[in-house]
């Protein structure tokens, strides 16, 4: 789990302070060290290559033009991830789906079930990270963004809290949710076959 | 909440480490005598340890290059939407000043340059409807060879005319118009 109490380290606190100050090189630097991280949580929340790209570099702009509302007592990485999540959530709004809210009936009853999204085709021609991708594609901004969150950059509740500004029963209710969602997906999916006998269970 | 939602709701918190390892095979157990529950947890363990494997999406692009031309770029179109405001405004904030010394100037240099040029409007408003009058009358008994010559040459006057205007200031206009010069010789 990251630690949102951390600072910055001191060669990255002078590459931000000098980017601070308007030397660009410097902030060149910055995006270079960050900019997977940024990248997959941005492909990861848009589920588009081209589109991720185009909101990687819109985040990093964002963080320039911000960069003296940062305070370096927090961790870099941290305060550009909430920038980008939060592109991300507008991006994703901005498509105009209608996306299922928190009180709704599970989001997944009313949309239709793709072809694609069959677990047992999928694990013969893509990757696990492909398929989760596709169902993360299917849940909404709001459910989208705390697991991205805990799986891929092992925030806590805490730091997805604050990312988001909710609360942390709100962080675990969310997750609660898409879990179940995605779940509901692969069972749909699954049709009258039991999913017990051909998903890897945890060890007791 | 059914007994199956309890269920989940407690693996969600197992899958958060926040129950003992031992609480997954009492859930299985609880979830057994109904197949689609148990299918719904199976697939929420498969959900969490799927997500827990997955990679980080690599790029080949890098974004330092593209991130540094973009905002040199936006900085210059700012300065250039800054810089644009900046001079209406200036025009905005000048026009009534300009206004007030050229009528200073006008009235110092030729006292009755402003009566001169109103009258000098209100006699080419009266001269244009006298033309029109007779134009009207000319074109009822004329050619239609004529019309359309007349017509060309009138339309391409005032295409000529309208470029001027475009190209003059409407001081310096009023300044070289002969009829102003001839009232006040």
């Amino acid at each position: 789990m990251n630690n949102a109490t951390a600072s910055t380290p001191p060669s990255e606190r002078e590459c931000l302070l000098s980017a601070q100050k308007g030397d660009q090189q410097a902030f060149a630097q910055i995006v270079q060290s960050y900019q997977r991280p940024v990248y997959n949580l941005c492909y990861r929340m848009l589920g588009n290559q081209q589109e991720a790209e185009d909101a990687t570099q819109e985040t990093f702009i964002r963080a320039y033009t911000n960069l003296d509302r940062f305070n370096p007592d927090r961790k870099f990485i941290n305060w550009v991830l909430t920038i980008a999540s939060n592109h991300c959530v507008d991006r994703l709004r901005k498509r105009r789906i209608n996306w299922s809210s928190l009180e709704d009936d599970p989001y997944v009853e009313k949309i239709p079930m793709p072809e694609s999204i069959d677990p047992h085709r999928n694990a013969e021609r893509r990757e696990t990270s492909d398929q989760m991708q596709q169902w993360l594609d299917q849940l909404s901004p709001d459910y989208r963004t705390p697991v991205v969150l805990l799986y891929w950059y092992g925030y806590s509740y805490e730091e997805i809290a604050e990312t988001m500004g909710i609360s942390v029963p709100a962080v675990k209710s969310r997750l609660h949710r898409a879990r179940k969602q995605m779940a509901k997906l692969i069972t749909q999916s699954q049709s009258s076959r039991p999913l017990a006998t051909e998903v890897p269970i945890p060890a007791l | 909440m059914n007994d199956c939602d309890a269920i989940l709701q407690r693996l969600s918190q197992y899958l958060d480490n926040q129950l003992p390892e031992t609480e997954l095979s009492a859930l299985r157990q609880e979830a057994a005598p109904r197949p689609e529950c148990l299918a719904m947890l199976d697939a929420m363990l498969w959900v969490h340890r799927s997500l827990e494997t997955a990679p980080m999406v690599e790029t080949s692009r890098d974004f330092s290059v593209s991130v540094t031309h973009e905002l040199i770029w936006r900085q210059r179109r700012d300065k250039i939407f800054l810089g644009g405001i900046l001079t209406l405004a200036a025009l905005i904030a000048l026009t009534p000043l300009l206004l007030v010394v050229w009528g200073g100037l006008a009235a110092a240099l030729e006292p009755g340059l402003i009566q001169n040029a109103l009258s000098w409007a209100v006699s080419l408003i009266s001269d244009a409807a006298t033309y029109a009058v007779a134009a009207l009358t000319l074109l009822r008994h004329m050619p239609q060879w004529a019309m359309v010559s007349i017509s060309t040459f009138l339309s391409l006057s005032f295409l000529l005319l309208a470029l001027a205007l475009v190209m003059q200031k409407a001081p310096e206009q009023l300044m070289a118009s002969p009829e102003i010069h001839r009232q006040t010789a």
